[in-house]
């Protein structure tokens, strides 16, 4: 400003108008104030400060046009003034690291009381893909969909980055030193520093905890899962007189009784058993699964009888199973006939197998345990936990909030989990959080409604950036190595209770210090390499003697209410995920909410459709929330799934589902009785499949498997008449030339799992769409799992009776025992004779001389013909601009205060997003067609190898992302003109077929029609 | 005329008496003096241009969204896109039947409404031309379509149909244009010749291309001409049948129908007819031309309305018939028409295209306008409802149930459909106000040739 304008103001004026204005306002300076003429005409011109243009005389004219000249040709130096990037080569090349060439690190990661091995794929150091470790001795190079989804956590822009005091951003340092106040504090004061945790599954951290006790002797160490493992650790206490774990082996069981037990599910450890009960079902060696369940699993949907009823009802049959083998009689309120059948078989069985589930009380877990005594199975071993402790979970939590309530607890450490979301709500966890405990930090991954309440929010390292280890069910030790430096500014748990106990060491020294023994010798390399501790698990019979407190579980009346783990959210930890969030939950294919299942009886005489509100009363706790009308749910009874509905949660999660935990208490914790009303209210509900029959047509095929093997399987006939389709009839092959790529789905093996989908996800660059547009129909997902019910066993394919739908034949779907669930995951086909390649217009579709149906999507112009005639309906079409679909949560969805924090952060959220992407697969845009690709990819990759070592590739060398991940070996992928390979073998199996095989698209996917091994005397049943 | 005279066999197709001055002066009014043109012209034209508005909107979102904003999704991947352009295909077809087919066949009685039709066949492949490109995932490369030499050496797929539309939307186009303009050029003179204002004279001066009207200019133009309407008569037959073929071709049950080609292009004359009837009847309404489109030519636009009408209506219970007969599909696919989630549209259909044409078996039906009006406005509904019973209603449930899924339209889809109805009523107006919307040469020729074989018929 100049200065000979200062005092062009009356100060009067600007008194005056200071007094008119309230609010914050900023001004410039006084003038702006006054509003002064010169002021207005100063901020209008340009070129403020300059006298005038015609004060511009002709020399200095030229000098400018001159000097703008010369800068002019500076431009060509842009560099110079703007950042630039550079792109060069290594100059000393790292140990290993070819560009271009993916790395594969072993590592681990902690899931339900167990651990799932696993070998992330790095490219240039940085993880894009998670697989199985093959060399890990329990889930042997198998996953499910939660490691699959493990990598999007680690990239999720809501991640917990920086530590934050009260929300506003903090040291490490601040949190040690008011941490160490506060435990001094405490510890002078007399009271308890709890650190509550989720189970404790590492050695590592379980040691620093120790060292914490050993300097705090008041602290007090409580594990809480939302999924707690509390009621088989409280039975097997009862049996064995310790709380130890249930280790189910299914690789020789031949009767196999699960008892509201998800095998392939929620039971600790499905990885596993899904793949040794696979291996145990086949023609020649089929064992015969009974389930009995309330809420509809994947384990009743494989099962050869079932039986629905509600969880006081499976209580009693446990009771009623455990009385008949030791020869009592017959008890009253459950289905004799089942019981004495399943009794039977177990008896004549060589290995029996009888388990439950988490969700089973503890009195039937004590009943388990002494069934599995009677029978002398050797199937279930014991394995005490890493950390055992003096009373139950839920036990452990209620002290913490009775001490938390007469303020005698003086620090409260919280170690992952949530459980100001998910504490059972009668313990009012939230109040104890916020006002009970004068210091609070909760460590964790994502921050949650736990964190924001806490006073520190200390941000933790993802599992694939730090050093650390874990126990699978067995004791099998990983150690898990990190693939790359901590994005943000992160400790992992153990660093973190090391530090807090005032030994601050790096993860790598303290998981060293675990295993010092083999630190420095070739057996930690191995280790590191494997991903395993060789022969670290042993888990060991037992024998116990504790029958007495086995108690008749009373038979409830009225509507009872389950609770499950989500199965695609957990306990909420995968709420922020968008993989998880979309994808389809089995059985139900509901994405993006977890609704209220209820019984298809009930919702007739409710007049409930799917989407419609109901109340669920336990006592005095309520909550509300969408229903869906479930085939093959037990009548009297709901299911509640626990995972969605977190208030803190990110921008992907906020608004999905509701939260049920308001009405999980700790008496009622697994079930309930309960009041249902229909409200009135509605949500529409995203599902991916909403028809559920099959409409009498060959799709699914299922066969007794005794029909299997004496070859008398009703296979249906199609007339290949001229009126069916217009493609010929060619008996000749498909001009082969080179590979011909083919793959098998057994439907025998597949359980619906959903590995595979998420899989295909994270391979393929599959972008996640949102609610939004899943309930429009356009998910995006390149392999589906495909649901079908029929009424009665489906033992015959000519079933008149499989017209289900319930919404329009509620009365013929009643009886939920009558229910079968087939499932079939679905992808391209890669047709011989493909009918989208001809009718697309512009040859973006088109078959490649290895079988192959390719998909060009530079090519395409995105006429979606190629979908219209595909009749499997597998491709996927970009509508919008989903893979740059970030952006559609944070703009869509109503951020709550706390989160403001991070929403600065986000813009780098989407480039965060892209470094998740597989290099190797192309990012589709806006408008074009995508589809199955058979992984083209990976075939190419190991044809590049195989060509620089000049031999052929080998049968197995090539593995899809989806049957890579596939838990039980459903899908094999190979070489068909390779008569020996695998796949070839498989096609030649009198179970394989064509789906559709009438339309004479010749498909290169074919299916292994599905085996069922019913009880011969409980086919009536 | 002599009292003793027999009666003409037929009504006279221009009734009352007029020299040919009169028709020079009672078309050529039309487009000389504004004055001419009331309040209605003025109306009717807004209301078009700003819901043409609506369409520049609908457009310009999709282009910077996607076609996600459409209802489109996965199994129903053609919705309101494919609907409306098949619909406004149709529409044309009846302006092709008129000056081709029926010039060939020699049936006077087309001249006093081809230009009209020619001109909404024109408007109606503009409209319909938006949507095969606007509905592609990318507009920008749908140009891929065509064969032209490129340096990726990339030839369309000469396999889809989708390519064989290009050719036969894209001649269509091109033929209709050029037949029109020929059509213009002795009008276009006797509007310069009528002109007072120096712009316009030089305008239509332009227009005719020194068209003078010496008899060598007669005798070529009509040999042209002629031959023009050979060329064209057989697109009438080809761009439907193309334009089923887009279906045909498939393996969708309820599109695998070999019946398609006929039966579209049926349903295209049948459509255009009543898109013609229902401008026509206003038109000469307001413009006071009943002398020159008689009832006479009501009664028989009625009359091919129904035939083909009947025709369409056959080739829907030959559909049912066939389906019944084929596999298990085909049965679902037609029970599904009959009783699934859309049945509703279908009854309608059968309604609108099948029933309600029936009413003008009745002669007095045929030339009451208002009856005829409103079975024309059912006609284009009904066949706007075919289209939709055809394209997501067999999309939504064919092979696999798990695919199977609804389709709703969205706003945008709506708007982009009135859009370019609005568009369609726009250029029609401007069409009635600056070109002769009955052709006054051939009108002129009418009444010369009437009267030739009226005294033909003395002698």
């Amino acid at each position: 400003m100049p200065e000979t304008k200062n005092q062009g103001f009356d100060l009067e004026a600007v008194r005056e108008k200071l007094a008119s204005k309230s609010g914050p306002e900023y001004w410039r300076s006084f003038e702006e104030i006054a509003e002064t003429p010169e002021f207005n005409a100063w901020v209008e011109d340009e070129f403020p400060n300059r006298s005038s243009l015609l004060d511009i005389n002709r020399r200095d004219l030229i000098k400018f046009m001159g000097a703008s000249m010369m800068l002019a040709g500076l431009a060509g130096c842009r560099s110079l003034v703007l950042p630039t990037e550079k792109v060069v080569p290594y100059v000393t090349k790292p140990e290993e690291i070819i560009p271009g060439r993916p790395l594969q690190f072993a590592t681990a990661m902690a899931h339900n009381q167990s651990a799932i091995g696993l070998l992330v794929t790095s490219y240039e150091g940085r993880p894009v893909k998670v697989e199985g470790n093959p060399t890990h001795p329990t889930t042997k190079g198998k996953t499910n969909s939660y490691a699959q989804a493990a990598i999007l956590d680690m990239y999720d822009p809501d991640r917990a980055r920086e530590v934050h005091k009260n929300n506003f951003p903090s040291t490490w340092d601040i949190l040690g030193r008011e941490a160490e106040a506060a435990f001094t504090a405490a510890q002078q004061g007399g009271k308890s520093i709890v650190i509550l945790t989720e189970s404790i599954t590492s050695p590592t951290v379980n040691a620093q905890i120790k060292r914490f006790e050993a300097k705090f002797p008041t602290a007090m160490v409580v594990q809480y899962d939302a999924v707690s493992p509390d009621n088989m650790l409280e039975g097997n206490r009862a049996i064995f007189g310790q709380p130890v774990l249930s280790v189910v082996s299914l690789a020789e069981a031949d009767v196999i009784v699960s008892f509201d037990g998800d095998i392939f599910g929620d039971m600790p450890d499905s990885v596993r058993m899904s793949g040794e009960f696979a291996a145990n079902r086949g023609k020649d060696g089929m064992n015969r699964l009974y389930a009995v369940e309330s809420s509809p699993n994947l384990t009743g949907a494989m099962a050869d009888h079932r039986k629905a009823v509600k969880p006081s009802v499976v209580e009693t049959m446990i009771m009623a199973v455990a009385t008949a083998l030791m020869g009592g009689g017959p008890v009253a309120g459950v289905d004799a006939a089942f019981v004495d059948m399943m009794v039977k078989d177990l008896r004549a069985a060589k290995n029996p197998a009888v388990l439950a589930g988490l969700s089973v009380s503890a009195n039937g877990h004590a009943f388990i345990a002494s069934i599995n005594q009677v029978l002398s199975a050797k199937t279930t071993t014991y394995q005490a936990p890493v950390r055992a402790q003096e009373t139950s979970q839920l036990e452990g939590l209620r002290k913490i909030a009775d001490k938390a309530k007469n303020g005698s607890v003086g620090a409260l450490v919280i170690l992952g989990g949530d459980p100001v979301y998910n504490a059972p709500a009668d313990l009012n966890f939230a109040e104890i959080v916020k006002t009970q405990v004068p210091f609070s930090v909760h460590h964790t991954e994502h921050y949650g409604d736990t964190s924001f309440l806490c006073r520190f929010q200390a941000p933790c390292n993802h599992i694939f950036e730090g050093w650390g280890d874990v126990r699978a069910l067995d004791g099998t030790v990983s150690v898990q190595q990190p693939l790359i430096a901590p994005l943000f500014n992160t400790k992992t748990a153990s660093e973190f209770i090391a530090t807090l106990a005032g030994r601050p060491r790096t993860s790598h020294e303290l998981v060293k210090e675990t295993y010092a023994p083999i630190a420095k010798t070739s057996a930690w390399d191995k280790a590191l390499n494997d991903g395993v501790i060789a022969n670290s698990g042993a888990p060991k019979a037992m024998t116990g003697s504790g029958q007495t407190p086995l108690t008749t579980p009373k038979l409830g009346k009225g509507i009872e209410v389950c609770f499950r783990a989500d199965a695609t959210l957990w306990d909420g930890k995968y709420a922020n995920n968008g993989w998880m969030q979309e994808l389809p939950k089995p059985l139900t294919t509901v994405t993006w909410d977890n609704p209220v299942l209820i019984p298809t009886r009930m919702a007739s005489s409710m007049d409930i459709e799917n989407g419609d509100h109901v109340l669920v009363t336990i006592g005095n706790m309520k909550v509300e929330g969408p229903a869906l009308v479930c085939v093959g749910h037990a009548d009297d009874c709901v299911t509640l799934s626990i995972g969605s509905g977190r208030k803190e949660v990110g921008s992907v999660g906020h608004g999905a589902g509701f939260n049920v935990n308001p009405v999980r208490s700790t008496s009622g914790f697994w079930s309930a009785v309960a009041t249902v009303v229909k409200t009135g209210n509605r949500t529409d509900l995203a599902l991916t499949q909403t028809h559920h029959s099959m409409q009498g047509r060959d799709i699914i095929r299922a066969f007794d498997v005794e029909d299997v093997r004496k070859d008398t399987m009703d296979i249906p006939e199609h007339h290949f008449d001229i009126h069916t389709n217009m493609y010929p009839d060619t008996k000749d092959e498909f001009p082969w030339d080179g590979a011909q790529w083919a793959m098998t789905i057994d439907l025998n093996l597949c359980t619906g799992c959903n590995a595979c989908v998420t899989a295909c996800q994270a391979e393929n660059n599959i972008p996640v769409v949102g609610k939004l547009q899943v309930l429009k129909g356009r998910e995006m997902h390149w392999i589906r799992i495909d649901r079908y019910y029929r009424v009665g066993a489906g033992h015959s394919q000519s079933d008149p009776n499989d017209q289900v739908d319930p919404k329009n034949h509620l009365n013929d779907v009643a009886n939920p025992d009558a229910i079968s669930t087939v499932m079939m995951p679905l992808a391209c086909m890669h047709c011989e004779v493909a009918p989208c390649e001809p009718v697309c217009p512009v040859a973006a579709t088109v078959h490649s001389h290895e079988g192959l149906n390719q998909m060009v999507y530079n090519r395409c112009v995105g006429t979606r013909y190629c979908s219209n005639n595909c009749p499997y309906k597998v491709r996927r079409f970009n509508f919008l601009n989903y893979t740059d679909n970030q952006g559609q949560f944070m703009d869509r969805t109503e951020v709550p205060y706390t989160w403001t924090l991070t929403t600065t952060e986000k813009p780098s959220g989407r480039a965060m997003l892209k470094l998740l992407n597989n290099p190797n697969v192309t990012v589709r845009g806006r408008g074009v067609m995508e589809k199955c690709t058979y992984c083209v990819q990976r075939i190419n990759a190991t044809r590049i190898d195989a060509k620089r070592e000049k031999r052929a590739i080998k049968d197995g060398e090539i593995v899809t992302a989806c049957e890579a991940a596939c838990p039980t070996n459903a899908i094999i992928f190979g070489n068909i003109a390779d008569p020996v390979s695998a796949v070839s073998k498989s096609r030649k199996d009198p179970r394989n077929y064509k789906l559709l095989e009438e339309l004479n698209t010749r498909n290169r996917t074919t299916y292994l029609a599905k085996m069922r091994n019913p009880n011969p005397e409980m086919k009536n049943v | 005329m002599a009292a003793v005279e027999k009666e003409p066999i037929q009504e006279p197709l221009i009734t009352g008496e007029h020299s040919y001055a009169d028709f020079d002066e009672q078309i050529g009014r039309l487009v000389l003096k504004q004055s001419s043109h009331g309040k209605k012209w003025f109306a009717m034209l807004g209301i078009g241009i700003l819901g043409a508005h609506l369409l520049l909107l609908a457009i310009g979102v999709l282009l910077w969204q996607g076609i996600g904003i459409w209802g489109n999704n996965q199994p129903v991947a053609w919705g309101f896109d494919i609907i409306n352009f098949v619909w406004w295909i149709g529409i044309g077809h009846a302006g092709t039947l008129i000056w081709a087919v029926l010039l060939l066949l020699r049936q006077q009685w087309r001249n006093s409404i081809n230009r009209f039709a020619e001109a909404m066949t024109i408007f109606a492949v503009m409209c319909a031309g938006l949507y095969p490109l606007l509905h592609t995932g990318r507009p920008w490369v749908a140009y891929w379509l065509f064969p032209y030499p490129n340096v990726l050496a990339m030839w369309p797929n000469f396999r889809s149909p989708l390519v064989w539309d290009v050719f036969a939307v894209s001649t269509y186009a091109t033929i209709s244009i050029l037949f029109w303009f020929f059509g213009l050029i002795p009008d276009f003179a006797t509007l310069r010749d009528k002109a007072t204002s120096m712009t316009t004279k030089k305008i239509y001066g332009l227009l005719s291309m020194g068209w003078r009207g010496s008899a060598q200019h007669w005798s070529r133009y009509e040999a042209a001409y002629l031959i023009l309407a050979g060329l064209s008569t057989p697109l009438v037959l080809s761009v439907h049948s193309i334009v089923s073929l887009d279906f045909a071709v498939s393996i969708v049950p309820g599109w695998n129908v070999t019946l398609f080609p006929p039966y579209f292009v049926a349903g295209a004359v049948f459509a255009g007819f009543a898109m013609v009837l229902t401008f026509a009847m206003p038109l000469r309404k307001w413009y006071k031309l009943e002398h020159l489109i008689t009832d006479l030519h009501l009664d028989w636009m009625a009359k091919i309305m129904l035939t083909t009408g009947l025709i369409v209506f056959y080739g829907y219970l030959m559909e049912v018939y066939y389906a019944f007969l084929g596999n298990e599909y085909e049965m679902f696919m037609s029970s599904n028409r009959f009783g699934g989630p859309y049945s509703g549209m279908f009854w309608m259909l059968w309604f609108f295209n099948g029933l309600l044409p029936l009413i003008l078996f009745a002669p007095k039906n045929r030339r009451n306008t208002k009856v005829l009006w409103v079975v024309s406005m059912g006609v284009s509904i009904g066949m706007w409802l075919e289209r939709f019973v055809i394209i997501p209603m067999s999309l939504h449930r064919d092979y696999l149930p798990s695919s199977w899924g609804m389709y709703y339209p969205t706003v945008w889809d709506i708007m982009m459909f009135a859009g370019t109805i609005f568009f369609f009523i726009t250029l029609m107006f401007l069409f009635v106000r600056f070109l002769p919307f009955i052709n006054i040469f051939e009108v002129k020729d009418l009444k010369y040739k009437l009267e030739q074989q009226r005294k033909g018929a003395k002698h």
